[in-house]
Parts: C-alpha cells; sequence; structure tokens
C-alpha cells in the first residue's frame, strides 16, 4: 500500500513545511485523498514519489494559507515526537558533555533557522538534504527551473550557515569543522 | 564570492557542470571563506538528516476516506486503490 510505504516521508516534509506540527496527521491524510483524487493525472514523465511530493507541498501550501487567513500563530515543534531520536543520541555516544551541548544548539540553532526561512526555501533545502531529491526531481515537485532550485537552496543554506557561524567559530565549534 | 559560493552548493549536491568544478575546487583550495562554507552547509546537511521523521500512521484514516469518495470517482462496486496508473502510451496504429 503506497499510503504506508510514503506517509513518513510525506509528514517528513510536511514537518518542515508546517508552521503547526499538530496538524502534520491531518495534512498528511489530506495529501494523500487529493493524490487519490489526482491519479489520472499522473502521466508518468515523472516518478511516481517526485509527483507525490509535488502534491503534498500543494497540500502543505493551501494549508499554510488557509491558517494564515485565519491569523493562527506559528508553533515550534517542540512536543512532537520524532524516531530520529534515537539516532540522534547515537551520534552523541563517546562524546564529551560540551561537545553534546554543542551538539543539540546546533540542532536547535538549524531548527529555528529553517523555520524562519521563507517557504520555498525552506521547502527546497528540505527535498535535497532530508528526501535527497535531484535539482531535476526538486524542480518538477515545485513547478520551477533549475536555476531556482540551484539558487533556493544556496540561498537557504547560506541563510542557515549565518545563524550557524557563531556556534562553529568558537573554540569549542571547530572541532566540528 | 556568492557567485562561487552558489557553484559550491551546487558541487555539493552533485549538480555542477562540468567545465564549472575544476574552477571551484581549486578556489576551494585556497579560499577559507569557501572552505568555511563547505563545512557549514555539510553540517546543516548532516544535522536535518539526524532529526528523522514525525512518527505518523495515518493509513487506516486514509483508506476510510477513500472508500467513502470511491463511488462518486470510481463507481460503486469499484474497490478503491491508491496504486500509480501506468504511464500513457501513444497508441499505435494497427497494421494491416
Amino acid at each position: 500500500m503506497l499510503v504506508a510505504k510514503y506517509q513518513r516521508k510525506v509528514a517528513r516534509l510536511l514537518s518542515n513545511l508546517l508552521p503547526d506540527v499538530a496538524e502534520i496527521d491531518d495534512v498528511t491524510q489530506d495529501a494523500f485523498i487529493k493524490a487519490y483524487r489526482s491519479l489520472p493525472t499522473f502521466r508518468g514523465d515523472s516518478a511516481f514519489y517526485t509527483w507525490l511530493y509535488r502534491v503534498a507541498v500543494n497540500a502543505g501550501k493551501n494549508y499554510i494559507v488557509k491558517q494564515s487567513r485565519r491569523g493562527r500563530a506559528r508553533s515550534l515543534a517542540e512536543n512532537t515526537q520524532f524516531e530520529g531520536a534515537d539516532s540522534e543520541d547515537k551520534l552523541r555516544d563517546n562524546q564529551t558533555p560540551e561537545l553534546i551541548l554543542l551538539s543539540k544548539q546546533i540542532g536547535e540553532t538549524v531548527d529555528a533557522a529553517l523555520e524562519a526561512l521563507p517557504t520555498e526555501l525552506r521547502i527546497a533545502l528540505t527535498l535535497r538534504e532530508i528526501e535527497g531529491l535531484s535539482y531535476e526531481e526538486i524542480a518538477v515537485v515545485m513547478d520551477c527551473p533549475l536555476g531556482t532550485v540551484r539558487s533556493r537552496i544556496f540561498r537557504a543554506r547560506e541563510a542557515v550557515a549565518a545563524k550557524l557561524k557563531p556556534l562553529v567559530e568558537s573554540p569549542l565549534g571547530n572541532k566540528h569543522g | 564570492m556568492d557567485d562561487t559560493k552558489q557553484q559550491l552548493s551546487a558541487l555539493m549536491d552533485g549538480a555542477l557542470e562540468d567545465e564549472e568544478i575544476l574552477s571551484v575546487v581549486d578556489a576551494l583550495a585556497t579560499e577559507p571563506e569557501l572552505q568555511a562554507a563547505w563545512s557549514e552547509y555539510h553540517l546543516i546537511g548532516d544535522t536535518l538528516r539526524a532529526q528523522g521523521a514525525p512518527a505518523v500512521e495515518v493509513t487506516e484514516r486514509v483508506m476510510a476516506a477513500i472508500k467513502s469518495i470511491a463511488p462518486e470517482t470510481s463507481g460503486a462496486d469499484a474497490a478503491p486503490s491508491l496504486t500509480p496508473p501506468k504511464p500513457h502510451k501513444p497508441h499505435k496504429p494497427l497494421s494491416m
């Protein structure tokens, strides 16, 4: 079943797109229903997951527009249970308390910087770094030229890197360079 | 410098044209600012990938919703399905 296969990927993509993580389940469900309704428009000239991501991104954008019209405040993902927490803990094995603290600060800084990015930059960086899509696939998902994909990913990285600089340029942070 | 850093970003993603690669690699070997950007870009990617995915389970909800809309889209007797259709192929003329 395609829902079981792709739901976590779609939810992960949406979690980096949506202002309110409490709604991820609902918007993920909505994305799959939209995909079901739109199946006749899938022409097979792109990979199915690329097409599905495009449907999911549009569902997420529609949700954001609706929420902004309702004037709801953005909320951070502090209370969401992420299954990646274990892998983060593993990364911390054999590290000093200072490095564990730095790793935590880097994670929080990247999260906050990603949250602050314009939506299009956040989507582009997420599709590249987390989903591993090629520039060509991202261009299909975001319905934009390749050059725009390249520019958006670069601008997103620069914006996040600017927030990281104070951390990685510290004497302790240089150990991560 | 921003142009070179954008090329560096694309190089990291394997999306740089062949003719651009050598000049960027040369610049990377000598420019501390580019070396810092290279490290920061990789740190961002590593950090994002370490976060994992939300624990979401919507299969049953999606199936229930699809069942409720299936009669209006697929006919009352059609079994609901979420399987990608095969790509459209052009009709070949019949050979006589």
